[in-house]
């Protein structure tokens, strides 16, 4: 299991690859943004799953465990949007800057969800 | 939609029409950036700066006061404060977009996380862009054609419909 140290850290990383791959769509390198994110998704996903199972393994009457156990929830779903968005990308040919620009609001929105996820699981994780 | 299309203003609510323009004009700016076109990016931006000070202008000078004239007090969620702190904030967000295309005008940005988070504000004014016009286009605009008859409400259409379509006019970007 990993540390909620290194959980934290992970996490962080992945937001910056995140926006690398963000940063290659908006110059409509879209196969390589797809290909990067594919990449990212599956170590984090697979670190996010394992956080998960931990928490629903607690008591889910806590406040912070019932928190932070949904945001991951939310996380999840984001992911399989985003992964699929980018999967589209990938595979759909010409891509219209205007598509883009749509994709770029629902990462938006996501950057925004992890985040606050994140800085909700820095504070509190020392009750976990 | 053909941007060189005119507007015909025959009521307030006929201002959507405008601000869907305007909207237009945002998206094809967005579009240069993501094409490393920062000239044009730059034009764009100056002009939807320029029309919406004076679209703005317009809305505090003539048409708020002649709203404030005639709903006292105001409807709920139609607060006037409202209206022009929304104002400033989208002038606000347009000086910094206008900066920032001047800068990567003169030097493109090497830094390609740079556009990223200039897509993140361009999220954020949107998102505010798209409140302010719901807000403008339930109340303002709505409660402003209510008053038809009660006022003088044809010459300032008509001003407004001849303002909008020499900004139509103007627009070089299609």
């Amino acid at each position: 299991m990993t540390s909620n140290k290194d959980y934290i850290q992970e996490c962080k990383l992945f937001l910056q690859a995140f926006e690398n791959t963000q940063a290659l769509m908006l110059e409509m390198k879209c196969e390589s943004a797809a290909l990067e994110f594919e990449s990212e998704i599956e170590v984090l996903n697979q670190l996010v799953n394992e956080m998960h199972a931990f928490l629903c393994g607690k008591d889910q009457t806590n406040k912070s465990v019932f928190l932070l156990t949904r945001q991951i929830e939310r996380v999840n779903v984001f992911f399989k949007e985003m992964r699929g968005l980018l999967i589209n990308l990938k595979d759909g040919g010409q891509i219209e800057s205007s598509q883009i620009i749509m994709i770029f609001e629902r990462q938006h929105l996501f950057k925004n969800i992890f985040r606050k996820h994140l800085a909700d699981f820095s504070k509190l994780s020392s009750e976990l | 939609m053909n941007n060189k299309k005119k507007l015909k203003i025959s009521n307030f609510r006929d201002i959507e029409k405008f601000h869907h323009f305007s909207n237009q004009l945002f998206d094809q700016y967005q579009s240069a950036l993501m094409h490393g076109e920062y000239k044009q990016a730059k034009q764009l931006i100056f002009f939807i700066r320029k029309i919406e000070t004076e679209h703005i202008r317009d809305e505090e000078d003539i048409l708020i006061p002649i709203f404030k004239k005639h709903y006292n007090p105001v409807p709920q969620g139609s607060a006037i404060e409202f209206y022009t702190r929304e104002h400033e904030q989208i002038v606000g967000y347009l000086n910094r977009f206008c900066d920032q295309a001047l800068m990567w005008e003169k030097e493109n940005p090497t830094d390609k996380i740079a556009l990223v988070r200039l897509f993140d504000d361009h999220y954020r004014f949107k998102h505010l862009v798209e409140h302010h016009f719901t807000r403008e286009e339930t109340f303002l605009f709505k409660l402003l054609d209510r008053l038809a008859g009660k006022f003088e409400n044809s010459g300032i259409l008509n001003q407004l419909e001849i303002k909008y379509n020499g900004f139509i006019s103007e627009n070089d970007f299609q």
